[in-house]
């Protein structure tokens, strides 16, 4: 009998192959990155910018495949290009988030006492703070910008992260297996890597996912106050925010982003859930 | 009023699962009188529960279906009956305790409140106003003093809940008791209290009791007949001395269970096991279902061990009986017994 | 090299609670000779798996000493704790929730040879966790499957081969066979007797099953609410129950034979209260039926002679001091 050697994310990829509806959403990932990446090569920039009074309004054509806006600039560019500042947005501060909860989590529920009561009162008097004062104080002290508006959102979302990640460990380290793990001599830093985190990884995925849509309609919502990327920089929620006034004759404005937004949420959600059973042995051989 | 309270007749129950179906319960049969206890003894997996579910029509809906045979309550079929015919039996005339009397409470009602809602509900000849006293009664019956009716079952420790969740059983005087598991949670010396209490119980209320356990101790101190349940089957059925009897002819399953405990009246230096494990209920031998660990097993008489899918048709297993005293087995004829 | 192989003195665990102290182990005295077993015997809430766990210092104690092979395991520091770990191991009574569900049973069992560098290579791991797994009865197929995958039984065996996979000296047993259905209970205390005689492992059995206890121990502790009552030989523990707890204790086990229906055991009054800041003297007496004055004040260990001492004024015998483990220890 030959022990199998596969390292636990090559298992993981076999398992989310047989799922097909996520491997379809993988590659609708993939796609969305590569257009944000290569936007320049799809389209110049300068047509997302460049404004075109004969063309305001105008309806999807050949020429203009998604149409034109109120200051005649092609749709079809700006939702190309807008593609990078929202994806930076999503996966960015989804991934500053993710990392700074699992630490801070795995950190207050595994060492426990005064430091696990500082974290969680922190994160009491963050969320108690509405986001929009926190994003607007943080453009105040750093100004406007990509990186900010990232941290910003970061931030905001974090209180909730914690939480989350803290009891989840919390429920994992009071498992036998982890008491297992201690009688054989293992260390608390080998305990968390190989014992808790696997454990723990599904419960994060999931809700790291969750929040990629959520974080970009955030970054709208901050750009729709005039905190988010400055003008005229395309950026989904910013494109769909102007359209929405002329929603009424020129429904395509909004039609167009609200569709990628769509798109994009759906099939990281998906993909999510997917990446989750992937990750879970115990899932083998069904899904 | 018929002497039989409760007939089951090969009685089939499937559960749905991803492997296919899962034969729960595979033709068991047996009746109860007015008044008698029987103990269904068992592993887990056996299907004891899964029987006693059917009883009062609380499988899961959606999961498990009964794909044969009949129960009858009081010369009553259990299968059509109208759902609000079963209400009022079950609670009533028929009740259960569960096994885990920690969750099987309301956390945030008292418990008299709990035991004041099952008489509202079945006993309209009962004064709203004589409610209290009557739940005091039920109460001392099981020997909870009547004045902690007013707590939370919080406030009560593992062997009171469980006494608790049996005076809300026997609240309207049960014809059926069905206990599953009743002790298992407890602690030896509590759950000697309560078989203690069970016994006393059965006697004052003359209800007939269905007790499912995987303790042959605790048939063996209050059961009158025993059926011993193996992967759906009854393969051993009779009085307590039947099966009790080391005298008697058994089936290789009791045998082995009897060999598997510890004995503490004499000195073994090692136990007997049954090797193996239970068949899988979606994977089924085409033979006898003991087949596969049975020391005794005969392919030319016992059937295959493979499955039914790949072994063609299943084998059936004569039963050998005398008296109440039934066997499936092949290795015994009436005579034998 | 002495005969005893683990000595506890004067073990105890307070835990604080909002109520006062909680004396979870009070004053534990036991010998276990190399090579035999104690069982430890008790109702929930006695203490029992929080004995274990502070002979193996997963739980520290308040105070006390635990001498291994002579040396106090309460004082080692990380590095000797470290080494220790190798020689007392610990069988866990849930065979679900004491493997972790994502690692396959090669890496359950191969983990610990892996942290203590025990195998040269990974040839010699694997063959050595292959040896392990055909030491306690499983088949090598099982090599890549995960927990979820496989039955109590069997997932207890893999708890037995990780525990054993560094060759211990000592092995404390925390209940487990009481997941277990009894003919696969059998199973698995066959297993472990087996396996006692092959490697000469020393066992601490902890469980509330009497029946289990006797058949598999040498010697026999009972604990009540953090404190031993009465310990002795096997035979003579359940031959001649000293202690009133003891005697009810054995009472109230269901005899699986004919001749004890609806036989009233002797009850014993009440329910096991918690020892949140207990008063002095015998902890049982509340519930028992000989208590006198004399138990609320003082609680005298007595000698019966042949290894039996037990807790209670009311049994004769010579004044027992604590210290049969001090003297084996010394």
């Amino acid at each position: 009998m030959k022990v199998k050697r596969r390292s636990s994310f090559l298992e993981a990829w076999i398992r989310l192959r047989k799922n097909k509806l996520a491997i379809v959403c993988l590659a609708v990932v993939c796609l969305l990155i590569l257009i944000a990446v290569f936007a320049d090569l799809i389209t110049p920039y300068e047509n997302a910018i460049a404004n075109n009074s004969a063309a305001k309004f105008a309806k999807p054509s050949a020429e203009h495949w998604f149409g034109c806006d109120n200051l005649g600039r092609d749709m079809f560019a700006r939702v190309i290009h807008g593609s990078r500042v929202s994806l930076l947005l999503g996966f960015g501060a989804t991934a500053v988030a993710t990392v700074a909860a699992s630490l801070l989590g795995s950190a207050a529920a595994f060492i426990g006492g005064k430091f696990d009561t500082v974290v969680m009162r922190l994160a009491d008097i963050l969320s108690s703070i509405p986001p929009i004062l926190l994003s607007l104080a943080i453009a105040a002290g750093f100004g406007r910008g990509l990186p900010q508006l990232v941290i910003s959102i970061a931030i905001g979302s974090l209180p909730g992260y914690v939480r989350i990640v803290r009891s989840t460990v919390l429920g994992i380290s009071g498992q036998e297996y982890i008491e297992a793990a201690r009688s054989m001599g293992f260390g608390t830093g080998k305990i968390i890597v190989s014992e808790i985190l696997p454990n723990a990884l599904s419960t994060i995925l999931v809700q790291a996912t969750m929040m990629v849509s959520a974080n970009i309609l955030s970054g709208t919502m901050l750009s729709f106050l005039g905190l988010g990327v400055p003008v005229p920089r395309p950026e989904w929620g910013a494109i769909m925010s102007d359209g929405l006034d002329y929603i009424r004759y020129a429904s395509h404005l909004v039609i167009f982003p609200t569709i990628f937004i769509a798109i994009t949420a759906l099939s990281i959600n998906i993909l999510g859930d997917g990446l989750r059973d992937a990750f879970d042995p115990r899932l083998k051989g069904k899904a | 009023m018929s002497e039989k309270l409760l007939e089951i007749n090969g009685l089939r129950i499937e559960y749905t699962s991803e492997n296919g179906p899962a034969k729960a319960v595979n033709g068991i049969t047996f009746s109860l009188d007015r008044g008698q206890s029987m103990g269904l003894v068992g592993e887990t997996g056996a299907g004891k529960t899964t029987t006693a579910l059917s009883i009062l029509r609380l499988l899961p809906k959606y999961t498990a279906k009964v794909t044969g045979g009949e129960i009858r309550f009081d010369g009553r079929d259990v299968m059509s009956v109208s759902e609000a015919e079963m209400r009022a039996i079950r609670g009533g005339r028929a009740a259960m305790i569960f096994q885990d009397p920690m969750t099987s409470l309301d956390p945030v009602i008292t418990v008299r409140d709990q035991i004041a809602e099952v008489l509202l509900l079945h006993r309209e000849d009962l004064d709203r106003a004589n409610v209290d006293a009557e739940v005091g009664r039920i109460l001392e019956m099981v020997g909870i003093p009547a004045a902690r009716m007013h707590e939370y079952p919080h406030q009560f420790s593992g062997g009171m809940k469980q006494r608790v969740m049996i005076a809300i059983a026997i609240a309207c005087n049960p014809e059926l008791l069905i206990a599953d598991e009743p002790t298992t949670a407890l602690d030896v010396t509590i759950q000697a209290q309560v078989l203690s209490m069970m016994r006393r119980l059965k006697r004052e209320l003359h209800s007939a009791l269905l007790l499912i356990t995987h303790d042959l101790g605790v048939v063996a101190s209050i059961c009158d007949i025993i059926g011993i349940m193996y992967a759906g089957e009854i393969v051993e059925f009779g009085t307590l001395e039947d099966i009790f009897d080391p005298e008697k002819k058994h089936h290789p399953y009791t045998v082995g269970l009897f060999g598997s405990i510890p004995n503490l009246t004499m000195d073994a230096e090692r136990l007997s096991p049954i090797p193996g494990l239970m068949p899988d209920p979606t994977d089924l031998p085409a033979g006898c279902s003991f087949g596969p660990r049975c020391p005794h097993y005969d392919p030319a008489r016992c059937g295959s061990t493979d499955p039914v899918g790949s072994a063609g048709t299943p084998t059936e297993i004569p039963i050998a009986r005398k008296g109440q005293h039934q066997i499936r087995c092949v290795l015994y004829a009436d005579a034998d017994l | 090299m002495s005969d005893i192989l683990l000595a506890c003195n004067h073990l105890k665990k307070y835990f604080p609670t909002p109520a006062g102290y909680l004396h979870a182990v009070d004053d534990i005295n036991l010998t276990i000779p190399r090579g035999k077993t104690l069982g430890i015997v008790g109702e929930s809430g006695c203490g029992k798996s929080t004995l274990g766990r502070c002979i193996l210092r997963l739980i520290e104690p308040t105070s006390g000493e635990v001498l291994f092979d002579g040396r106090d395991v309460t004082k080692m520091d990380q590095k000797e704790l470290h080494k220790m770990r190798r020689e007392m191991q610990l069988i866990f009574q849930d065979p679900y929730a004491s493997l972790n569900p994502r690692k396959t049973v090669f890496q359950t069992i191969s983990e610990p040879m892996r942290i203590y560098g025990i195998c040269k290579d990974k040839a010699d791991l694997e063959r050595r966790t292959l040896e392990l797994m055909d030491t306690v009865g499983l088949s090598d197929r099982y090599i890549n499957t995960y927990p979820h995958e496989i039955d109590g039984g069997r997932r207890q065996r893999i708890g037995i081969a990780r525990a054993l996979s560094l060759d211990p000296k000592f092995v404390v047993c925390d209940e487990p066979v009481s997941a277990l259905d009894v003919s696969i209970q059998a199973q698995i205390l066959n297993l472990m007797m087996d396996l006692q005689d092959k490697m000469g492992l020393t066992y601490m059995f902890i469980t509330h099953n009497l029946s289990v206890v006797k058949h598999i121990s040498d010697e026999i502790a009972v604990l009540y609410l953090g404190q031993m009552v009465e310990r002795a030989p096997r035979n003579e523990l359940f031959s001649n129950p000293a202690h009133p707890y003891t005697q009810a204790l054995l009472s109230a086990i269901p005899i699986p034979a004919l001749g004890y229906k609806d036989k009233e055991p002797e009850l014993i009054r009440g329910e096991v209260s918690s020892p949140i800041n207990p008063k002095p003297g015998c902890r049982f007496a509340p519930r028992c039926p000989y208590a006198t004055k004399q138990c609320q004040e003082e609680q005298p260990m007595r000698d019966l002679g042949n290894g039996h001492i037990v807790a209670c004024h009311r049994c004769g015998g010579a004044p027992a001091n604590a210290g049969a483990a001090e003297m084996a220890a010394g």
